[in-house]
């Protein structure tokens, strides 16, 4: 088949120094879920491969046998492996009931981000810069997290390529291919993240974090100055919608913010890192979407310790200074529901009894909150539960 | 299929970013537009355009030049073996077809370089190709190899009047490359003739004059729906980023030499 006869030469063309990071990935998404895509794929006629060009893309080919090519620049796999180094290096990593502490503050993830983003500006790309250039020392825990995070990047980018193949029409006469409607783009990246969290590498947050990543990657690419194609859906609309689609694809909203602290995290850091990149601020906004993810974050964190909750106020005053009031209320209103005295009884008893946990100490927290924020969430909760549960 | 010795090389290269694509032809006084159909690694030359097109067709006027940004840019160092080999295939691209005698000894350890000189070319218009696209007549090419879009147009031909091969260091000319000399290690037959430029620089030319295209422009052939599509551009793909969408000369495989083969 033409796709595979295309995809060696571009390899011959642009050689690897090492083994076929495209081609692995796609064998640990076998058999693929759709008979479609896997029937193409046992044909030969769906082929996945890395192109060792620096550009940090990935192109879908279709050709005129009806066989399509996805290739993925090692420009873009070297990237997602930089920035998920970066990124475990200031993680807490927990083995045995005991926390390592990371080797890098959050400070110093986003200044290596940065760094990051801007050796990569579309002019420092064309000049071949060197993408090692700050190496990061892990433990073999966070190198583990790290690939689990960039493939997860990566497996959602090439499962929104899937979607590229599954709605391709060939062009007749001689008009060009038609592309993408902007619904089939968002609708592509939602069965990519269902697959990615469905069957993705590694946890389900690492897999939650690779979804966000991977487009808050491109959304700063963009920022940077870096061209995506006027027919497709922008990145930063793309990540707002790829949220809900989280949120849909997790089995209650619970569930939603028990899989999307690292996600959120990381994606909050990211960018930051691209904000300062390209010279526009210095902080990502606050949401109230993360201000409740940390919140949650902290909390299960003090569970784990077995601390009080004053870590988590301290976390939940600093937000609040930059917070709006309706960032606030719709804070208290998330936690009320997410946080109720007495939590609903799942199929999971760990996490019934972690949430019941973070519950008990999210009510001692009040009082160590600033006026307005303990009024708002004192009478979100009060109002939700006016017997006290 | 593509010749060895050559990959990356920097005249491909070269050749690579003004949109040409290096081959070796077996024969000479080739014109475009000339069908082939590339398969499987290999380049196979179909014949003339106008042989699939209805008789009392005609052939647009076609486009003649020099190319002076090719002109006297040299290959990569060659070590003496490889440029035996080269020089043996470099030849039959200024129609040095029969076997010469090459004795490169001469040369012993230096380095060697080549360059074609006195490059023209000859083109026609792409958008006059898909004019004559639309009687075209694909008689006995295989409908699997059209449905798979194996078949293409090479739409410019360049070619080169002579060859100089360059030594790193000169050679001795008391006793390596005098004119009366040379032809005791190269002989090129009735086909050309060979001349000492300088004490670095030896010359080769046909005699008369019938050159080989030494690199071609070539473009993808489509049938879609009922209608032919001839595409000189690269496919841009479905892009993540668009950074590198500007269009760019469609090459069958870049850093290499192509080996025609003939029907």
């Amino acid at each position: 088949m033409r796709a595979s006869e295309e995809l060696a030469k571009r390899q011959r063309e642009y050689p690897l120094s090492a083994a076929d990071r495209g081609a692995a990935l796609f064998s640990h998404m076998l058999p693929l879920p759709d008979p479609q895509l896997e029937s193409l794929r046992l044909s030969q006629a769906l082929v996945v491969g890395e192109v060792n060009r620096p550009l940090p893309n990935a192109k879908t080919f279709h050709y005129p046998d009806g066989s399509h090519a996805i290739m993925l620049f090692s420009g873009l796999l070297d990237f997602f492996s930089s920035a998920a180094k970066i990124l475990l290096g200031g993680s807490h990593m927990h083995r045995d009931g005991k926390v390592a502490d990371p080797s890098l503050s959050p400070e110093d993830v986003i200044a290596k981000l940065q760094a990051l983003f801007e050796r990569w500006t579309p002019e420092g790309i064309a000049a071949g810069r060197n993408i090692d250039e700050l190496p990061i020392v892990l433990s073999k825990e966070s190198a583990e997290k790290a690939d689990d995070l960039s493939q997860s990047a990566m497996f959602f980018i090439l499962s929104h390529e899937f979607g590229h193949i599954s709605y391709y029409k060939p062009p007749e006469d001689d008009e060009p291919p038609p592309t993408l409607t902007r619904a089939q783009e968002f609708a592509a990246d939602a069965i990519g993240l269902q697959r990615l969290v469905a069957s993705g590498p590694g946890s389900q947050r690492m897999r939650c974090a690779g979804g966000i990543v991977s487009l808050r990657v491109l959304a700063v690419f963009a920022s940077l100055g870096h061209v995506f194609p006027s027919s497709h859906p922008q990145p930063l609309e793309r990540i707002e919608a790829l949220m809900p689609a989280l949120r849909d694809a997790a089995a209650n909203e619970r569930v939603f913010w028990q899989v999307t602290p690292i996600a959120f995290s990381y994606d909050e850091m990211v960018e930051t890192a691209g904000i300062r990149a390209a010279k526009t601020g210095l902080h990502a906004p606050l949401t109230a979407a993360r201000m409740f993810s940390r919140l949650s974050a902290v909390l299960e964190q003090c569970v784990r310790d077995g601390t009080s909750g004053s870590i988590a106020a301290g976390v939940m005053r600093f937000d609040c200074e930059r917070a709006t009031p309706e960032m606030i209320e719709e804070v208290a209103h998330t936690a009320a529901r997410m946080l109720p005295p007495v939590p609903p009884t799942t199929d999971s008893p760990y996490w019934d009894k972690v949430w019941t946990d973070k519950a008990r100490l999210y009510q001692s927290i009040f009082s160590q909150l600033p006026e307005q924020a303990a009024v708002a969430f004192r009478t979100a909760y009060q109002k939700l539960y006016p017997n006290g549960g | 299929m593509s010749i060895t010795g050559c990959r990356n090389d920097a005249l491909v290269t070269l050749l690579n970013s003004v949109g040409y694509q290096p081959i070796l032809l077996p024969r000479t006084g080739l014109t475009p537009p000339e069908l082939y159909i590339y398969k499987n690694d290999k380049l196979i030359r179909r014949g003339p355009l106008l042989d699939y097109l209805p008789d009392g067709a005609t052939m647009p006027e076609l486009n003649r030049g020099q190319l002076d940004n090719i002109e006297h840019h040299r290959t990569d160092k060659k070590s003496l073996g490889v440029a035996a080999s080269f020089l043996g295939d470099a030849l039959k691209c200024i129609g040095i077809t029969s076997a010469p005698k090459l004795d490169l000894s001469f040369a012993r350890d230096r380095d060697i370089t080549f360059s074609f000189d006195d490059v023209t070319y000859v083109s026609i218009d792409s958008s006059k190709v898909d004019h004559m696209l639309d009687k075209l007549n694909t008689g006995a090419i295989p409908k699997e190899d059209i449905a798979a879009g194996y078949l293409h147009i090479a739409y410019d031909y360049a070619y080169a009047g002579s060859l100089s091969m360059r030594a790193a260091t000169a050679f001795d000319t008391k006793t390596e490359a005098k004119a009366l000399q040379i032809g005791t290690y190269i002989d090129l037959g009735t086909q050309g003739q060979v001349s000492v430029k300088d004490d670095s620089t030896i010359s080769f030319s046909s005699k008369n004059g019938a050159n080989a295209a030494f690199a071609c422009k070539i473009g993808r052939l489509e049938k879609r729906g009922k209608k032919w599509s001839f595409f000189p551009e690269e496919d841009a793909g479905d892009s993540f980023l668009s950074d590198e969408n500007q269009k760019e000369p469609y090459l069958l495989e870049r850093g290499v030499v192509m080996l025609v083969e003939e029907e």
